[in-house]
């Protein structure tokens, strides 16, 4: 009986429970799978269909071979509108998992977040932002336009490769072509400064001289009455532009090129930049001309797309001098409304330009160091007692929203009339922006000491 | 009224999370937004029901041998039942709490009481205990799950209050989740004056010295 | 064997030692960096120090009424506190925050451990590392001093440490700039000039043992250089210096024999280096001090030194 007790009986009750128990749980689960499956695909479908509202039904895409890293799932609508893809990239607080649809013209249609660990408050402005997501509609592959959020670089960037892998796998299942993304954002990077092929070209052109005029046909610049620059730009090697500032005398004569956006082989085609073979152009003003120069040896592409470029410069020639020859400075119009380039006549003043405007007055430049140690510079009219009539600023790299202030149309109004530099540091500062204000008001004095010496010079 | 005793005991008296310490972990985890306390709460509270019913019907068939086993697999069976049926008729409360609904399955209340009360009593009295032990235990999540919810992330129930403009973060998390259990349990204790439950009433299951007391074996202390 | 343990009846000769004494000399090392932090950062940091100060005096005092146990504001612990909470603050700081932060450090971590010498981690550590994670935003509201012609204007950015993390290599500090303290950063981290004065200030009086700081840096220095970061740089961004000085040599969550200390100040520099190399935040003092302190009473057992006379085992 003792085995009975000790061994069977317990036996036979835990299998007598457990059996009981598996029993009801297969019933349960009759009653509910098939309500559970049915819902999850609803839930699925209704994500792909939010992301893609004009597709009907959703396949998925099996089969892919290397698949990008980060990738989840791939699937088609059946009536062609496009694809829905998941993938996963890493955030700041792990992995981000980004649903991206995209259309069949291969743009995107949304962007949703399904999973993420970012922290509240920073990279939850990313991945929970609606406003930001609905940045990515519309995009093609290259991602051209989607800044990052400041203060949020790792979570912008995380999510931006989940979308680019997206993307990868977009134009493996579709064999259509898609734009590469371009280098990654970070938007607190401060953009490269452009190459100066003006001081290059004209540098004894004063400041303030130099007048651009851009259109659909050239972006150009008249460099005082010292010529012109014109920008020309040809697809090279690689069907990746090739930029060119080519420098005329006013009779259309080149007097130098510097090349401002090359990709070129380095060490092949790239020798269309060295200052030997530039120097060849010298002097040259017909497309006749250009074509006897020689190629560089070893690169004929390049050196073909480098002479188109400038042959199209010199076509345009005849056209940007009619165009500019009496173009003004555009601050001499805000200053002087009505001002015409027949009255106006120019001086150099120490470096800078200065001006005399008929008889409505005169404008002189002034140049300080900003908050940033770059230069702000202003043209200020005056009129013939020297009381100021009006300030345009020409160059500014002050802080947006902060110093940038000094550039406001209020601020400028107020020194309207003050003729001394006491008058000037009477004048309050832009609040929040000492420095700045501090550097304008510099500028401004150098302005008032100008304008004697151009008085003048340029006469009364 | 031992009836109506029976089912306030849990509530307050011997709270299964602030008194008895019990069930602290899905605690600690779903309290971070009250909806989720109250949902764990109640399903909790069914399995307790069903499975102190279930135990105290079949007390005297199951042998002192296998009651654990016996316990587990009842007691997980009930937990896998509720657990597909919120999956299918109540599927936001599955998405909340997640892994913690099949985790009910290792909550000490329920093997906890189980062990000390379902095993050793009447049904009807079984039943009033898993019932007033649940109540409990939801009281003190929606407790702690509004108390977080609130400092934390500045909603209730998910209607934002409108004059927290700064939650406190860290109380979602985890330091913050023991940071309020502690100041709870701190309360209860100063309120019931520290003397809310002896150990003799606790029961060998309970009690962290049974695997060498020389009490055990004897049934515990309060024999 | 002669002078290792002197009896004798009394009267004894006393030392002068007490808390208070101790503790003053703390405040006092301190001194030099709050200088440097108005000077820097402007007379907002003065009041941020001044709030966390009486907010943590004020806290202290209240929890031992309430609990009816003997006042202990004067041996000036919680002004210690105080002061090295605000100087693990940004100046942007909001004050209800910085008062619920002194809470979490004096009841909190302090006084419901037992009170001074009973607690487990360092309170100033600890609430910082609480309101790191309730107040992220704010905690990374960072000013940058910009030495300009009119003398020193706040600018917000990122701190060099969050440039570093994110890779850019443009607008980090010199050399010089970050000794000086010229870069975002809390209150009391960013004038180590002025935190190496204090430092030795406090060696000089016998106060702190050196082992730990000088492990402490060492091992950043090492450990980073070996990485393949610039060493000196991690070492003079972020809150090395404030932490290896003021709060890693913290008598009750420190270790008690200098090989003790030793494998403290080494454990500490080894976790700020792999926090700040691997981990997703830029910087990894805090956490490094923390995770050390909590295993302070292992490394005691590890390093007890043996008792004279006592049974051989």
């Amino acid at each position: 009986m003792k085995i009975v007790k000790d061994f069977v009986l317990p036996t036979v009750v835990l299998t007598v429970i457990c059996l009981i128990v598996s029993f009801a749980l297969v019933f349960t689960n009759s009653i509910t799978e098939p309500i559970i499956t049915e819902r999850l695909n609803a839930e699925a479908t209704a994500a792909r269909i939010e992301l893609l509202p004009e597709a009907d039904t959703f396949t998925p895409v099996e089969n892919l071979e290397n698949p990008p890293e980060g990738f989840v799932d791939c699937y088609v609508a059946k009536n062609g509108a496009g694809y829905v893809i998941t993938t996963k990239a890493f955030g700041y607080g792990g992995e981000i998992t980004v649903m991206t649809g995209i259309k069949s013209d291969s743009t995107i249609s949304k962007v949703k977040v399904l999973n993420h660990g970012e922290t509240t408050g920073i990279g939850t402005r990313v991945v929970d932002d609606e406003n930001y997501l609905s940045t990515y509609n519309g995009k093609t592959g290259s991602l051209e336009g989607v800044t990052g959020v400041a203060g949020a670089t790792v979570s912008s960037k995380g999510l931006r490769s989940a979308v680019t892998a997206a993307f990868e796998v977009y134009s493996a299942v579709s064999g259509a072509d898609v734009p590469e993304a371009e280098n990654p954002i970070d938007p607190e990077k401060p953009e490269t400064p452009p190459v100066d092929f003006m001081a290059q070209l004209f540098p004894d052109v004063p400041k303030g001289n130099v007048i651009e005029s851009a259109s659909e046909e050239y972006t150009a610049f008249k460099a005082g009455d010292q010529g012109f620059v014109i920008l020309s730009s040809q697809e090279g090697f690689y069907s990746k532009p090739l930029t060119l500032a080519v420098g005329f005398d006013p009779n259309g004569s080149i007097v130098g090129i510097v090349v401002t956006e090359m990709n070129e082989t380095d060490g092949v085609g790239s020798g269309v930049g060295d200052a030997a073979y530039l120097e060849k152009y010298v002097g040259k003003t017909s497309a006749g001309d250009i074509d006897g120069v020689e190629n560089v040896s070893g690169a004929t592409i390049s050196s073909t797309a480098f002479k188109d470029a400038v042959k199209a410069a010199v076509e345009l020639f005849d056209t940007v001098k009619n165009d500019m020859q009496s173009a003004i400075a555009p601050f001499i119009t805000k200053i002087y409304s009505d001002a015409t380039a027949e009255e106006v006549t120019s001086a150099e003043v120490d470096g800078f330009a200065a001006y005399k405007v008929g008889s409505k007055g005169y404008i002189a430049l002034g140049s300080a160091e900003g908050f940033y140690s770059k230069p702000l510079t202003l043209a200020v009219g005056f009129d013939a007692n020297g009381s100021i009539s009006g300030i345009a600023v020409t160059e500014m790299n002050e802080t947006e929203g902060v110093g940038s202030g000094v550039g406001d149309a209020a601020y400028l109004e107020k020194y309207v009339g003050k003729t001394s530099a006491a008058d000037v540091d009477g004048v309050e500062n832009v609040a929040g922006a000492t420095i700045s204000s501090t550097a304008f008001k510099d500028a401004l004095k150098d302005a008032i000491e100008r304008f004697g010496q151009a008085k003048g010079v340029l006469g009364a | 009224m031992k009836k109506l005793k029976i089912l306030l005991n849990g509530i307050i008296k011997e709270n299964p999370v602030l008194v008895l310490v019990l069930g602290t972990c899905p605690t600690l985890a779903v309290t971070t937004m009250a909806v989720n306390g109250v949902g764990m709460g109640m399903a909790a509270t069914v399995v307790l029901l069903c499975s102190n019913v279930a135990i105290s019907l079949l007390k005297n068939i199951i042998p002192d041998k296998v009651r654990i086993p016996c316990y587990i697999v009842i007691v997980a069976g009930f937990v896998t039942i509720v657990g597909q049926l919120v999956k299918a008729f109540a599927p936001d409360i599955d998405a909340a709490l997640g892994i913690f609904l099949p985790l009910i399955v290792v909550n000490c209340i329920i093997l906890g009481r189980a062990e000390m009360f379902a095993s050793k009593n009447s049904v009807l009295d079984s039943a009033l205990d898993g019932i007033g032990m649940g109540l409990g235990f939801t009281l003190a999540l929606l407790i702690m799950g509004s108390i977080r919810e609130i400092l934390g992330s500045g909603s209730w129930f998910g209607m934002q209050i409108p004059f927290i403009t700064e939650p406190v973060g860290i109380l979602v998390l985890a330091p913050g989740g023991f940071f309020v259990f502690g100041c709870l349990v701190a309360l209860v204790n100063k309120l019931t004056k520290g003397k809310a439950v002896g150990k003799r009433e606790m029961g060998c299951a309970a009690c962290p010295s049974a695997s060498f007391c020389g009490k055990a074996s004897e049934g515990g202390c309060e024999k | 064997m002669n002078n290792l343990l002197t009896v004798t009846p009394s009267p004894h000769i006393k030392s002068g030692n007490s808390t208070t004494r101790i503790m003053l000399d703390v405040v006092l090392a301190m001194v030099p960096a709050l200088i440097a932090s108005v000077i820097i950062f402007g007379l907002r940091s003065l009041l941020l120090v001044a709030v966390c100060v009486v907010s943590c005096v004020v806290f202290e005092y209240l929890f031992r009424v309430v609990t009816k146990r003997a006042n202990t504001i004067s041996d000036l612990s919680a002004v210690v506190t105080g002061m090295l909470l605000a100087f693990n603050l940004p100046v942007t700081f909001p004050i209800w925050m910085a008062v619920l932060g002194c809470f979490v450090a004096i009841v909190i971590v302090k006084q419901l451990f037992g009170g001074i010498g009973q607690n487990f981690a360092n309170p100033a550590i600890t609430a910082r590392i609480v309101l790191l994670v309730s107040f992220a935003g704010q905690m990374s509201n960072w000013l940058i001093p910009q030495k300009t012609a009119g003398g020193i204007e706040l600018v917000s950015g990122a701190t060099p440490l969050t440039l570093l993390a994110e890779g850019t290599a443009e607008g980090i500090p010199s050399y010089m700039d970050l000794f000086l303290g010229l870069r975002g950063g809390c209150l009391g981290e960013t004038c180590v000039l002025a935190l190496l004065i204090g430092g030795v200030y406090l060696v000089i009086r016998k106060v702190i043992n050196p082992i730990i700081p000088v492990a402490f840096m060492g091992t950043v220095f090492l450990f980073s250089w070996a990485l393949g970061a610039d060493p000196l740089m991690q070492l003079l961004t972020g809150g090395v210096v404030l932490g290896a000085v003021f709060m890693a040599t913290d008598y009750s969550t420190s270790p008690v024999t200098n090989w003790g200390k030793l494998i403290f100040g080494i454990g500490c520099g080894l976790l700020t280096v792999v926090i700040r190399q691997f981990g997703s935040y830029p910087e990894g003092v805090s956490f490094a001090i923390l995770l050390m302190n909590i295993l302070t009473p292992h490394i005691d057992t590890l390093t007890k030194t043996k008792p004279f006379g006592g049974v051989a085992k």
